[in-house]
């Protein structure tokens, strides 16, 4: 597998978060993370990306142990993530944001052109400031920042959080194409339904632990899982 | 009338020579206030050790200038300093980041105490005098009247300084980078960004600011060991009354902090003894008006 993430455990001082996690994505997949709030679903992007990094276990990259390395050397092994606050710069125009993720980031398919393309909104916005952006136009941005640094995989945690219906489509629609583009991405997201829907394989994650795995579409179907750890 | 307009009227010489000794210690409070203002935007560190820099920058401009001459004596103090505060950060200060803010403060206080003792053993207690000498030590005719010409060096300088510092925050990559990472500088670093070599560079672009305040002080005023600590606290006063983070507020608020001093010198009778009072009456004065600053609200290194 491209990523491997084996038995991650973290801690959050002495709560427990991560216990025994191990994920896998291959080149080219999109890998699900369900479950309800607290679940462990955005540590284990924060561990995989450094963020939070785990107190046991490992990660490795197309076999390379990046277990351990400060976020921005595994952003430099080609792991973009995208955090669900979004965290757009508010005092950087859209183009000085996008910039910023071009300083460290690789040449490749992705470039300004390419971007603006891909979200045309943001072309018509790249002089305003971050903090003049809608919710929908600044995950946009954070989606937008991640594929202009060509990383092999995106790590998106909850992009449809907090957005209008339509604009979560528009968002969604987005995601299907980066996926239809070939992008690896792990995602992260509240409404199963959405993230059963764009994934190939997903993992139900339930008090820290992975509690059912399986490909999206037996997920889909399997209803007593669906009551027992998504419904609210 | 105004103590000022009544000045202003019957020595109007006298008074543009006061708004000018006023803009020259003012630009020494920009320079020190700027550099102890990015290292806090961008890394959170309020560095006491910022004034022993800016004397240790005096003491070593002292003795370089036997040497090579005033002018290169300034610019090679700056740079030791800038070299040292690199030191500092990359050995000491970064460890402390990821505890909690009191501890850097504790061991930034406890560098400064360290390095006046270090300048006391090597330059002895008594305040050395320190002229400026052939070229600098003239005067040039205004129209007003005759003004020093190192003084007018110091406010040529320091604007130089400014407008390079800021080319830098707005031109450049390690600008974006700063201004970025003031706001959510773990952001930054998640994008790809070396933050921990960031942050040794700004920590020597800082301490370099402060080293060159120090040399351009030292053929100012006398230079003493204790000259740290006075100016540390106005530079902090500056931040405060400027906005936390902010360029433009380092440069207004300096400004303003050293023609308030000097204006009090020489315009009340019995002045000298407030000249250390109105810092911080004005700053009251500001924080009651706006909490965050002159230019704290607009926020950091826009």
């Amino acid at each position: 597998m491209f990523l491997e993430a084996r038995e991650l455990n973290t801690y959050y001082g002495k709560s427990h978060v991560l216990q025994d996690v191990s994920v896998d994505v291959d080149r080219g997949e999109v890998v699900a993370l369900i479950g309800r709030n607290g679940s462990g679903r955005s540590t284990t992007l924060k561990t995989i990306a450094g963020v939070t990094p785990p107190k046991r276990g490992s990660v490795t990259l197309d076999g390379r142990d990046i277990t351990g390395m400060k976020p921005y050397t595994i952003a430099r092994q080609g792991v973009a993530y995208v955090p669900e606050e979004r965290r757009i710069f508010p005092n950087l125009t859209v183009l000085e944001n996008l910039k910023l993720a071009t300083l460290a980031g690789r040449k490749g398919r992705w470039d300004y052109k390419k971007v603006f393309a891909f979200f045309p909104r943001l072309d018509e916005r790249k002089t305003n400031a971050g903090k003049s952006l809608s919710g929908g136009e600044q995950q946009m941005l954070t989606i937008a920042r991640a594929l202009i640094q060509n990383p092999d995989i995106i790590l998106l945690d909850e992009p449809l959080e907090g957005l209008a219906p339509v604009v979560a489509q528009a968002i969604q629609k987005a995601i299907m194409e980066m996926k239809a583009e070939g992008m690896t991405m792990l995602l992260v997201e509240q409404n199963a339904r959405v993230a059963l829907a764009v994934s190939d394989r997903a993992h139900v994650l339930s008090d820290g632990r992975i509690v059912a795995s399986g490909t999206s579409a037996q997920l889909r179907d399997d209803q007593e899982l669906v009551q027992r750890y998504l419904s609210v | 009338m105004p103590l000022a307009t009544v000045y202003l009227t019957i020595m109007p010489n006298q008074m543009i020579a006061t708004i000018f000794d006023g803009l020259t210690r003012g630009m020494l409070y920009v320079l020190l206030a700027l550099g102890l203002n990015i290292i806090l935007g961008l890394m959170g560190v309020i560095n006491f050790a910022h004034g022993a820099f800016f004397a240790l920058g005096a003491y070593i401009t002292f003795t370089l200038s036997q040497r090579l001459g005033l002018f290169p004596a300034i610019i090679a103090a700056a740079l030791c300093m800038a070299v040292l505060g690199m030191i500092m950060e990359s050995t000491f200060i970064r460890r402390l980041y990821s505890r909690p803010p009191e501890h850097v403060l504790m061991f930034t206080f406890g560098a400064f105490l360290i390095i006046v003792q270090i300048i006391r053993k090597i330059w002895g207690d008594t305040p050395q005098p320190l002229s400026p000498t052939g070229f600098l030590a003239g005067s040039i005719n205004l129209g007003f009247s005759q003004y020093p010409t190192f003084r007018l060096l110091v406010v040529a300088l320091t604007v130089l300084v400014l407008i390079i510092v800021y080319l830098i925050l707005v031109r450049t990559n390690l600008g974006l980078t700063i201004r970025a990472g003031t706001r959510d500088s773990e952001m930054v670093s998640i994008l790809g960004i070396n933050m921990p070599l960031t942050f040794t560079i700004v920590f020597g672009l800082g301490s370099l600011l402060g080293g060159l305040a120090g040399g351009l002080e030292a053929p100012l005023y006398n230079i003493d060991p204790n000259m740290g600590a006075t100016y540390i606290i106005i530079a902090f006063l500056v931040v405060i009354v400027g906005g936390i983070g902010s360029f433009w507020g380092a440069v207004v608020g300096g400004l303003i902090i050293g023609l308030l001093q000097e204006l009090t010198v020489q315009l009340i009778p019995g002045g000298s003894s407030a000249e250390d009072i109105v810092p911080f009456a004005f700053m009251l004065l500001i924080l009651l008006v706006r909490p965050r600053g002159l230019f704290g609200a607009e926020g950091l290194f826009d």
